[in-house]
């Protein structure tokens, strides 16, 4: 599939769309969606915010999707990213919350604000051995969104454009700035890895 | 398509996805949601406006009770832990709900789902008194059975836990008819050491312990009747659902406390009473039951297992329960050995029948 296609997804069929346009009057028909998109909207959690309660987002999803059903609007993009829009909203919503706890336990236990705790806390949270992982968290979010929504879940521009809510325009060009930055990371990752296969330093890794 | 785009989506790929309990949990948590999104009825002024009259008489009554209830607490002296002032609190959110008593012919319909524990124990499956074995048995029902003598021999001599979850839909009459069926599925062992007896013992079929049951029940033979209809007394509910001595379990509260659901309020409020008796009850304010709803929570703690009964904080509503480990020889703690989630009470008009949404 091509990401800069025009109307991506599974196929041209938008059974999303079908099910939960009908889920407004039948709410039984939202189960279908369920269904379908479970294991990939909670992969999505993993991947953007580590596995720690992904579950509880991946939840959070499904009902907020329930609860917004009427507002769906088939004219203006396919269910699927509709969706993957919604786990993103979840997701950045827990990471501004975790970040106001950061705040607010900095200032109870006298300690300085820092965003690197911030930063260190979601590398943590991903796999640090993983290549991907560590590359994807040290990129800024608009990068790692779009590659995960475009690289990892395969919406198409115009699809991810829906869910993040920018233009088509910006998907692209985010898209691109994010290749160039994985691309230079991973080859730093890559040559860090034939460094500790020499056996000289996870100290890389923490400078 | 370049490369970082394809690396990205096998990494995402690779990612593990959602385990069987995990997806049963999200699934519960969406549904229990997506229930409470689509009943119309727990909108509580539409409530109020329908039954104006009986609303003043059944609160001046229970007032009354309450009244009794909290003067009684009281006079055993100083020892109104804060779990005791949560269940009047809790008393007094569910006396101040609508009550319309079920109607005769009606049966009171209520839809549990959750996960229980099975243990084939000692070379025996209990059974229940219509002969089907009891899903998720618990170490009372056990010895009940064997007590008297209802049980069938284990596929192996030896004991292991089996977690399954279950959904349990009940009808049931004010004249004791009516049916209770039973799903169970997705059987699961507790620790690695159950699988190995298991394994061990030559494999048998989970599924076949697990398998669902329907049994109907003829008037005056339904496992809860007279439950619809008891005394708003505390005694009398302790001496129903407890010990000799009238002290209730908080185990045997979660298993039976959805024969109460549709119980005048007075009654849920003896029942509350009857809890805050239980020795060593304490109180989690912000409590999750099962389904991820919050509530507040009644704790106990006995050999090794926290028994935890939640409630809705406003509305006094009973949510459902949990068991969990606290550190015991066979499970490690953390492990959760049962929840329960009422996701539905409703009178309906006949047996199989669901309230319509």
């Amino acid at each position: 599939m091509d990401p800069a296609g025009a109307r991506g997804g599974d196929d041209d069929r938008d059974d999303d769309a079908v099910d939960l346009v009908a889920s407004v009057h039948d709410p039984d028909r939202f189960r279908r969606v369920f269904e379908r998109r479970v294991a990939e909207i909670f992969r999505f959690h993993c991947a953007r915010n580590g596995a720690t309660s992904a579950e509880d987002r991946t939840a959070e999803t499904f009902l907020v999707a329930y609860r917004r059903r009427s507002s769906f609007d088939p004219a203006r993009g396919r269910g699927r990213a509709w969706l993957f829009g919604i786990a993103w909203n979840v997701a950045r919503h827990e990471v501004r919350s975790s970040q106001r706890r950061a705040r607010v336990a900095a200032r109870i236990g006298g300690r300085r604000e820092s965003h690197a705790d911030v930063a260190d806390a979601v590398v943590d949270r991903l796999t640090e051995q993983d290549a991907v992982g560590w590359a994807l968290a040290r990129v800024d979010d608009d990068s790692r969104d779009v590659m995960l929504l475009v690289g990892g879940a395969g919406l198409s521009y115009v699809d991810a454009a829906d869910a993040l809510g920018v233009p088509v325009g910006t998907v692209r060009s985010r898209m691109s700035r994010a290749r160039a930055k994985l691309r230079s990371l991973l080859q730093l990752h890559d040559s860090i890895g034939v460094s500790n296969e020499r056996g000289d330093s996870e100290e890389v890794f923490d400078a | 398509m370049p490369d970082t785009d394809e690396r990205v989506r096998t990494w995402m790929h690779e990612l593990r996805g959602p385990r069987l309990d995990e997806v049963l949990r999200i699934r519960s948590s969406v549904l229990a949601g997506m229930g409470e999104l689509s009943e119309p009825e727990r909108r509580p002024s539409r409530r109020r406006r329908a039954t104006p009259r009986l609303v003043l008489t059944v609160a001046a009554v229970v007032v009354t009770a309450l009244a009794v209830s909290v003067a009684a607490l009281a006079g055993r002296g100083a020892h109104r832990t804060p779990a005791v002032v949560a269940l009047d609190a809790t008393a007094r959110a569910a006396a101040d709900q609508a009550y319309t008593p079920l109607q005769p012919g009606q049966f009171l319909y209520t839809k549990v789902v959750g996960m229980s524990q099975l243990i084939l124990s000692g070379g025996v499956v209990p059974l229940d008194v219509s002969g089907a074995p009891i899903l998720g048995a618990t170490a009372t029902e056990i010895n009940q059975a064997l007590r008297e003598g209802r049980v069938q021999r284990s596929p192996t001599p030896e004991t292991f836990t089996v977690l399954h979850e279950t959904t349990n839909e009940m009808w049931v009459n004010l004249d004791g008819s009516g049916r209770v069926q039973t799903v169970g599925c997705c059987p699961r062992f507790a620790t690695p050491d159950d699988e190995a007896v298991w394994a061990s013992s030559g494999r048998p079929d989970l599924d076949s312990f697990i398998r669902g049951i329907t049994h109907d029940f003829a008037p005056g033979d339904g496992p809860m009747v007279g439950d619809l209809t008891l005394s708003a007394d505390p005694d009398v509910i302790g001496h129903r659902f407890g010990g000799a001595d009238g002290t209730l379990d908080l185990e045997e509260v979660g298993d039976h406390i959805s024969s109460l659901l549709s119980a005048p309020p007075e009654v849920r409020a003896a029942l509350l009473e009857a809890i805050a008796r239980i020795p060593g009850l304490e109180m989690v304010e912000h409590a999750r039951d099962g389904v991820g709803r919050r509530g507040t929570g009644f704790v106990t703690v006995q050999a090794g297992i926290e028994t935890m009964v939640v409630f809705d904080s406003s509305t006094g509503q009973y949510l459902g329960s949990r068991r969990v480990s606290v550190g015991t020889d066979r499970y490690p703690k953390g492990t959760v050995l049962s929840w329960s989630a009422v996701l539905e009470v409703a009178p309906v008009a006949e047996v199989g029948a669901t309230p319509s949404r």
